[in-house]
């Protein structure tokens, strides 16, 4: 269901109706993290690629795994870690 | 009176780069045709900034760009209220998730093992290594 409601704008007010939030079921602390990382990333909507997942990990006191071919492979957490 | 008034804002950036980015697959006319504007010329004037994508026409446009349509939408309310405005907007009835930011929450979860983890100092000192910020 949408909601409506006035912004006032730099040329008088105006009517939205954006569509309902789809952030219902995130908590304060996602929340940080989102907004963390649309200001690092001005905006730009970054895919999760492996590099900034790794670092998410790590971060959060994971491990990744080097495999062969020289490429960096995490480990599924839910194969290896759970 | 500027010309183009919207010339710099991220939404005629990103409309012009999705454009480009679709070359090849379909003309800038298949788009416009696909979005719904009557006259193709209509997406020339997003691209260069004369005029504003209007809010309505976000979802259609999502679909004939091939992007998020939340991303799009963020960008054509941050177009049309101003930034400060559309960040309060943002703040009021939040902000829809895109499909990446949905997989960051996932990753997010997953790596944490469902423990709903604070953004430490540790943790964006690390990011803003990988974003290098």
């Amino acid at each position: 269901m949408s909601e409506a409601t006035i912004v006032m704008t730099d040329t008088g007010p105006i009517g939205l109706v954006l569509p309902k939030p789809e952030r219902s079921d995130l908590t304060e602390n996602e929340l940080s993290w989102i907004r963390f990382l649309r200001a690092l990333s001005d905006g730009s909507d970054p895919a999760p690629s492996l590099a900034l997942v790794q670092a998410i990990r790590a971060a959060l006191g994971e491990t990744c795994k080097q495999i062969d071919h020289g490429r960096l492979a995490m480990m599924s957490p839910r194969a290896t870690f759970a | 009176m500027a010309t183009k008034p919207h010339a710099d804002t991220r939404l005629a950036k990103f409309v012009s780069q999705r454009i480009a980015d679709l070359n090849g697959t379909k003309t800038q006319a298949e788009i416009a045709a696909e979005a719904g504007f009557l006259n193709a010329n209509v997406l020339s004037m997003i691209k260069s900034g004369s005029t504003k994508l209007a809010l309505d026409r976000v979802p259609q446009l999502a679909k004939a760009l091939e992007c998020d349509p939340a991303f799009l939408l963020r960008l054509t309310m941050e177009q049309s209220l101003g930034v400060t405005a559309a960040k309060a907007v943002g703040e009021i009835f939040g902000s829809p998730l895109t499909a990446n930011e949905r997989e960051w929450i996932a990753e997010i979860r997953d790596a944490s093992g469902e423990t709903d983890p604070r953004l430490t100092a540790r943790s964006r000192a690390r990011l803003r290594e990988i974003f290098g910020r």
